[in-house]
């Protein structure tokens, strides 16, 4: 997917920290994605509704809205986003990744990644799909 | 330093720092106040989980002890105690020492482990946890990767010589060595990249070898801007430094870690070894699997909504077919049941168990939150924040400084219109005039508004400079051994940055010595029926054009028996002329170059710089400082301060022939009387206004310039000073106007009588006179 760029991907960074929002869209870029970058949930939400990312790095612990609930909001029927989420959290726990699996996320990862484990989960998440579903 | 992601993390840690001791002074004084909880403890996990991802392992674990220690403040299970709040200030501070080395070395300083452990170990006990002392912090450290048995060729290109050499040491001490195999992009000088500049920058390089390909094209054919090297290095560095290092090129370097083991049978037998790509293999398949994994979670939590469940669908789809199982696609509009089956045989077919891997990021392993109880309450939703939300745009402030000047510049220009009018008038073009001051009226509002506008981006609020004072007061009346409440007010009120900046230190003077001088010890104030806890009120208020800064206290107030005597004894003022001093005047003394009351000088303050200090700083600023004491019920300082310091108005005024201008802020009023009504006090002439006495002072005198013929009436320009108002004998007086005050500069430097210079409408420079030093003149006339 790395050679078309016609088409890059797109990709939008959630955290909190400006490094860490930093860290993640920077491993992004460097595997060929357009990336967009949200400080808080709401942020998140208001790009996400505008705009058709391929993927979406989330943290969990965020003021205002956290990673939950922007996730439970994206994958809620009113806006029933399909696009691929990682969870990135700093905590460790079973408990989290359930919340975060719950939620709708679909993998999560804890604080901090190696950029080729991102770099890796993100491209195969952003494969090529076999039909029929990559038509709708 | 040239490491953005350090240069980011350096950034935000100053702004979590502050969030950090703001929060945790309020919270002390209000411990129940679980907004304040949330927020310093989110500071702390937030400055944990930025500072993970560097080789700051001190800090990391310190920041950490203090998220753990204030979680357990937030859940409830530990009401924060002072002993807290000095452990986690005490934490804080070490990690503001360490930033600046953090920034120019990238890494810790060397003593930042010794202090770490001791403070970690400090908030550990404070937590109740028993290991306080072996370090039961887990840190975020990258985890060993399983090394390979197989060791890929390439290791052997380290030359063989240099391996053999390395095998003793490796089995002697069981540790293990990280070899590293770096080939750049072919593309990367286009990119900026400096592949041997980045290859050095791994620490603790033992070995690098750096290879040309054996089969070189021609020179005819070869391309000097395509790089064709090859590094191999090994160095002690831990894998995750390494990783670190290669961080923007992760997919042109390869790290193995060699054991003693693996190196002898990769020396001993070649035979054994496998290609790297298949040496990596594994890695990537427990990924996929993991992913597999992920989804097969989500569509057994709970009920997922369709949204969720497409989307774990195609996730499966994808990491399937990457795993290069053949993909059938669950039927259309199938149950959350028939795919949760339908991606379990996908997992058996990936051939592993269904087992949902504790964590699906295999490669950052770690115990971060391993002895954080289970019950936290991470998952939460985090409440309403008080932090606003608004978008905010960060700019250089020499941006808006320029665009300060040219719209100074602009108000000044405009300026000129109205002698442009005068001029037009003059030869008979009165509709013409009349126009020019339409137009004048329309322009002067417009970049008024302009100016207001631009003001307004550097405006801060006060409570900037107010932040020191929490901190200050905390230490010092502890220090002191006296109990003090601090009350803030009006932080919100904004005054130009400028201003701000430096309201600071002359507030913290002010501050140390009330606590100092002001505020009694507690059995005194008993003794004297006033509240064990004293109360120091730090409040601003907006007023007109300018902001006033109050520093009170309710403790004794200036005892101005005891200030006379100091200031005898220091020979600040003259034996008579205290005598004939009113209490009020004997109070500003404080204020007098060289004036102390404390008897010994100690560490807080009493060296006699302090309030002389104060006054001059705030003059500076365009302030002024007065005192309103009630001896033995309290002491207020007020500063009046200017709300900018950008554009001043002046007076402008004819003396001796020549045009000045007086800062309006000095003026109090401008009289014009008969001279009849000028009398003598004392030999010297006075104006009685409103029964005050104003003593006169010529300016044509004071400056040396020739003095105009006296007329029937005194143009009297009645000006502010330190010692009461000053009437200022001038020939003229004409219109206020807005102008850019510059400081004098080259020869004219430190002139004194004036404040600066500034360039008038009509292109004449403007000298702005010194109120301050005009009456000192008068005062050594007389």
């Amino acid at each position: 997917m790395s050679d078309q760029d016609t088409s890059r991907p797109r990709a939008l960074v959630v955290d909190d920290a400006p490094t860490v929002r930093l860290y993640h869209g920077e491993i992004l870029r460097s595997a060929g994605f357009d990336v967009d970058e949200a400080g808080n949930g709401f942020e998140a939400l208001e790009l996400a509704l505008a705009t058709a990312y391929d993927l979406l790095v989330v943290d969990v612990n965020m003021p205002q809205m956290d990673g939950y609930e922007l996730l439970t909001r994206l994958r809620s029927d009113e806006v029933a986003l399909t696009c691929p989420v990682v969870t990135i959290s700093t905590e460790a726990d079973e408990p989290d990744a359930d919340n975060a699996y719950r939620a709708g996320a679909n993998l999560y990862l804890v604080k901090p990644v190696a950029p080729d484990l991102l770099e890796h989960v993100a491209g195969v998440l952003t494969s090529s799909l076999p039909a029929p579903w990559s038509a709708s | 330093m040239t490491n953005p992601l350090l240069a980011q993390f350096v950034a935000e840690a100053a702004d979590l720092l502050a969030e950090v001791d703001e929060g945790l002074l309020r919270l002390e004084r209000d411990p129940a106040d679980v907004d304040l909880v949330n927020a310093v403890f989110r500071a702390a996990h937030t400055f944990k989980g930025s500072s993970g991802l560097f080789d700051l392992p001190e800090l990391t674990r310190l920041t950490h002890a203090a998220e753990d220690l204030l979680d357990a403040v937030r859940s409830g299970a530990l009401p924060l105690d002072a002993e807290m709040v000095d452990g986690l200030l005490a934490a804080f501070d070490a990690v503001r020492a360490w930033i600046p080395v953090i920034e120019a070395t990238g890494s810790a300083p060397a003593s930042a482990a010794a202090t770490g452990e001791a403070i970690a170990r400090r908030l550990r006990t404070a937590l109740g946890d028993d290991a306080g002392g072996s370090s039961p912090v887990t840190v975020t450290v990258a985890a060993t990767p399983v090394a390979p048995t197989v060791l890929a060729p390439w290791v052997l290109d380290l030359g063989e010589e240099t391996l053999r050499g390395l095998l003793p040491w490796l089995e002697a001490t069981g540790a293990s060595i990280r070899a590293l195999d770096y080939r750049p992009d072919d593309g990367c000088f286009f990119r900026g990249e400096d592949p041997l500049h980045l290859v050095r920058q791994v620490p603790a390089l033992e070995v690098l070898e750096v290879r040309a390909p054996d089969d070189l094209p021609a020179v005819t054919e070869f391309d000097e801007y395509e790089s064709v090297l090859r590094f191999t290095a090994l160095t002690r560095a831990a894998m995750q430094e390494v990783q670190y290092v290669f961080r923007y090129v992760p997919n042109q370097v390869e790290v193995v870690e060699v054991t003693a083991a693996a190196l002898a049978r990769l020396l001993d037998g070649g035979d054994e070894a496998e290609a790297p790509t298949e040496a990596e293999a594994p890695e990537e398949h427990r990924v996929l699997v993991g992913l597999l994994a992920a989804q097969r979670r989500v569509l057994a939590a709970g009920v997922p909504t369709p949204a969720s469940v497409t989307a774990a669908v195609r996730v499966a789809l994808r990491a399937a077919s990457a795993l290069g199982l053949s993909v059938t696609s669950p039927a259309e509009g199938a149950g959350p049941e028939a795919v949760l089956a339908w991606v379990d045989a996908l997992v058996a077919a990936a051939g592993s168990p269904v087992v949902p891997a504790q964590r699906t990021a295999p490669v950052d392993e770690q115990d971060a939150g391993a002895e954080r109880s289970a019950d936290g309450p991470v998952g939460e939703p985090a409440t309403e924040d008080a932090t606003a939300g608004s978008r905010i745009l960060k700019i250089e402030q020499s941006k808006v400084d320029r665009l300060l000047d040219l719209v100074g510049e602009l108000v000044v220009a405009k300026n000129s219109l109205p002698f442009v009018a005068a001029a037009a008038e003059e030869e008979g073009h009165r509709v013409l005039a009349r126009r020019i001051k339409d137009e004048y009226a329309v322009v002067s509002r417009v970049s008024e508004e302009l100016q207001q506008a631009v003001m307004d981006v550097r405006m801060l609020p006060v409570s900037t400079a107010f932040a020191r004072a929490p901190r200050l007061v905390r230490d010092l009346s502890r220090k002191l051994g006296k109990r003090v409440r601090l009350v803030q007010e009006g932080e919100e009120t904004a005054a130009d940055k400028d201003v701000i900046e430096m309201l600071a230190e002359p507030l913290v003077h002010l501050v140390r010595n009330s606590l100092d001088h002001g505020i009694e010890p507690p059995e005194e104030r008993v003794a004297a029926g006033k509240p064990e806890e004293a109360t120091l009120l730090l409040r601003a208020v907006p007023d007109g054009d300018a902001v006033l800064v109050e520093v009170a206290d309710d403790g004794r107030g200036i005892d101005v028996e005891r200030v006379r005597r100091k200031a005898y004894e220091r020979g600040i003022v003259e034996e008579s002329a205290l005598e004939s001093m009113s209490d009020a005047q004997i109070a500003e003394l404080i204020f007098a170059p060289g004036f102390s009351t404390a008897d010994q000088v100690s560490d807080v303050s009493g060296r006699g710089v302090g309030m002389d200090a104060v006054r001059s700083a705030i003059e500076r600023l365009g302030g002024t400082v007065t005192t309103d004491s009630r001896p033995g019920q309290g002491l207020t300082i007020r500063l009046r301060l200017p709300l900018t310091m950008a554009v001043s108005r002046v007076l402008l005024i004819t003396a001796g022939g020549q045009r000045f201008g007086v800062p309006i802020d000095d003026v109090v009023e401008t009289v014009r009387t008969p001279w009849s009504s000028v009398t003598r006090v004392a030999g010297r002439e006075v104006l009685v206004l409103r029964d005050e006495i104003v003593p006169l002072a010529p300016l044509a005198g004071l400056l040396d310039l020739p003095a105009a013929d006296r007329g029937d009436e005194v143009s009297v320009l009645v000006v502010r000073t330190a010692t009461g108002p000053l009437g200022v004998v001038v020939d003229r007086f004409h219109q206020n106007t807005d102008v850019i005050l510059k400081p004098l500069d080259g020869l004219l430097a430190g002139t004194p009588g004036y404040c600066g210079t500034a360039l008038l409408g009509d292109g004449l420079v403007l000298l702005v006179l010194d109120v301050k030093e005009l009456n000192n003149r008068a005062a050594a006339a007389r």
